[in-house]
């Protein structure tokens, strides 16, 4: 038996010489380090995920000490060494030990299956908490251990425990960054929905109110004319509905996509014959294209994004002139357009108008362009298609989409 | 004309109650799925209009169940609006299908539409509506008294929609009567093919159909009126 595996009795200078000895060599040999604490605080500000964090920490200690090392971390209510050097394969006693070491947020020592070569545990603490341990193997107990050695170990376990915090404090805030979204993204939706139901209902509730009123006597065109109205923002509000379910259908991702080749002029005149009486007596310009093929989609849905542009441009352009619905074939996509001569939108806001919830800048009575044209994006992005909108020159808006020709294989 | 109307929905009833009666037809209510099978061999209606979310039984099953041993004319009220809920009524009997919210001149309209198909002599020579002018005997096809070509399968095919004017007519439906098969994806893209063809022969504006209507995701419609 050797003289130095005696705990507490081997506090001859000479080992603690021959080590920093066998360091220097190392560091003549390897690379120069004069402030190993320095570069590996310079590398872990590079990394952010624990895995990267811990190689660069066991890396860095290694070289500078030349001893193995282990980072332990619990994970749930188990605790296991999260990363290890291949001359440090840390067995049961080592697990017990880092826990120990936590549990008493104190170094804790043990001598291992080789003579005179202890694993040390020192924690991982932070002021809040004890996130996990620090180990190492070298000969000896901490008493023949180099201050310089120990007091370099334990700058080790300080940054492991600072990284450690900082990955964690970073995800918290991600996750917190996430639920603020989500959040911000339900007020959005109710708000929304809030907005989008009332607005018909009030033009409901006024009609019916009064149509119940004895007293005022209407004339029978402006009777008819006021029930045509009630009865077009209740069909209104059922579309709505039709969105918000299509909607939660798509984020589920319930959604399925059948496509076959369909009739353009089929798609147009059914999107048409959807809306009844929302386009009324509107003039609605219908061009289609000699060269247009039938072409793979999903009929529904893509009736269904008409039928939003559609609804779109009629809420939003004047009664006289007319809504143009243009269908033609442009470098092997087909494009399908919707123009009206409204107000237009903002250039600025153009790019937003697919956003979830975004109004562009229309808003007011008229309400909900948000729901129905995030419906569109994401029917058509399900179709690998492109949607966008452009002002029209000298006024209103283009609303144009395209589908491939060919079935994607 | 005596219609049942199947619907838990109290006001639902009430309001069909009233614009029923007010064009001269006679109501019988059920609340449920039982209801109406019981209701149907007691009352002898001549047509029945059902709810599909029954408290007690499915529409779907209540349509079959009737269809094993009657043709009483069923037309479907539902808020469901999923296309296969429609194909699934259409495919097991159903002889309508209208989705709540639904207007009632909408309504009236496919009872008429119904009523009339179940009383009519099953073999009508000749079919009009509008400036169309089918006459199934001669194999003649006339839009405004001008003659109109047809190739055999169109002719299938419009043959096939005038046998139930005004029914909506399943894809599968179509695809049985005109070309036998099964073959739904080959088939599917001949059914269009050939519709977009009747429709320029027949429509003054193809975009706009006036006689042949789709039913998007279900099926074809030829509307008379």
């Amino acid at each position: 038996m050797n003289n130095a595996s005696r705990v507490g009795l081997a506090t001859g200078a000479g080992v603690a010489g021959a080590v920093l000895i066998a360091r220097s060599r190392m560091e003549s040999r390897g690379q120069p380090s004069p402030d190993p604490i320095y570069d590996l605080t310079r590398t872990l500000t590079r990394c952010d995920v624990i895995p990267d964090i811990l190689a660069a920490i066991e890396r860095s200690f290694t070289s500078a000490t030349g001893f193995p090392c282990a980072i332990f971390i619990p994970e749930g209510d188990r605790l296991s060494a999260r990363h290890h050097s291949p001359r440090f394969d840390p067995d049961d006693n080592d697990i017990v030990n880092a826990g120990l070491s936590m549990k008493s947020g104190r170094p804790v020592a043990q001598l291992t299956g080789t003579p005179d070569l202890y694993s040390h545990f020192i924690p991982l603490t932070t002021s809040r908490d004890t996130l996990g341990s620090f180990g190492f193997r070298a000969r000896g107990t901490r008493r023949r251990i180099p201050r310089r050695m120990w007091a370099l170990a334990e700058s080790f376990a300080n940054q492991t425990s600072l990284a450690l915090l900082r990955v964690t404090l970073e995800g918290k805030a991600r996750h917190a960054g996430i639920l603020a979204e989500a959040h911000r993204l339900q007020k959005a939706l109710l708000n929304s929905i809030a907005h989008n139901v009332r607005t018909p209902l009030a033009s409901i509730i006024g009609v019916l109110s009064t149509l119940q009123q004895e007293e005022i006597s209407l004339s029978h065109p402006i009777r008819q004319d006021l029930i045509d109205t009630a009865r077009q923002e209740a069909e209104r509000l059922n579309r709505l509905l039709g969105n918000l379910l299509d909607l939660s259908r798509l984020e589920a991702g319930v959604l399925r996509i059948r496509k076959d080749p369909c009739d353009v002029q089929d798609l147009i005149g059914a999107a048409l014959e959807q809306l009844g009486s929302a386009v009324g007596h509107r003039r609605v310009e219908v061009k289609i294209a000699p060269d247009v093929p039938f072409v793979p989609m999903d009929f529904v849905l893509i009736v269904q994004v008409l039928v939003n542009l559609l609804d779109n441009a009629l809420k939003y352009s004047p009664v006289g002139p007319s809504i143009t619905v243009e269908a033609r074939v442009l470098s092997g996509v087909l494009e399908i357009s919707v123009s009206d001569s409204g107000n237009g939108i903002a250039e600025d806001d153009l790019p937003h108008v697919f956003e979830r919830f975004n109004r562009g800048g229309r808003g007011g009575a008229t309400g909900g362009i948000g729901l129905g044209l995030s419906i569109c994006r994401g029917l058509i992005d399900a179709h690998h298609g492109t949607i966008r909108a452009e002002r029209r020159y000298p006024c209103g808006t283009v609303f144009a989409f395209t589908l491939p020709i060919q079935l994607e294989r | 004309m005596r219609v049942l109307v199947v619907d838990d929905e109290h006001g639902i009833r009430k309001f069909l109650r009233t614009s029923l009666a007010s064009q001269g037809y006679e109501l019988l209510e059920a609340a449920t799925g039982q209801e109406a099978l019981e209701s149907v061999p007691v009352n002898r209606p001549d047509i029945v209009v059902l709810d599909l979310g029954l408290p007690d039984l499915d529409g779907i099953d209540v349509t079959r169940t009737l269809r094993e041993w009657t043709d009483i004319p069923i037309v479907i009220l539902s808020v469901r609006d999923q296309e296969s809920d429609k194909v699934g009524a259409l495919d097991a009997g159903a002889d309508d299908y209208l989705t709540k919210p639904f207007g009632v001149a909408e309504l009236l309209a496919r009872i008429r539409s119904a009523l009339r198909r179940a009383n009519k002599p099953a073999n009508t020579a000749v079919f009009e509506a509008g400036d169309l002018n089918i006459d199934l005997a001669k194999r003649i096809v006339q839009v405004s008294r001008q003659k109109v070509q047809l190739t055999p399968t169109e002719y299938d095919l419009l043959k096939a929609l005038v046998r139930h004017p005004d029914r909506v007519l399943t894809h599968r439906h179509l695809i049985r009567e005109v070309w036998g098969g099964t073959c739904y994806e080959d088939e599917m893209h001949l059914l269009r093919v050939n519709i977009s063809n009747l429709r320029r022969k027949l429509e003054s504006d193809p975009t706009r159909p006036r006689y042949v209507v789709t039913e998007a995701g279900v099926g074809y419609r030829l509307r008379t009126e």
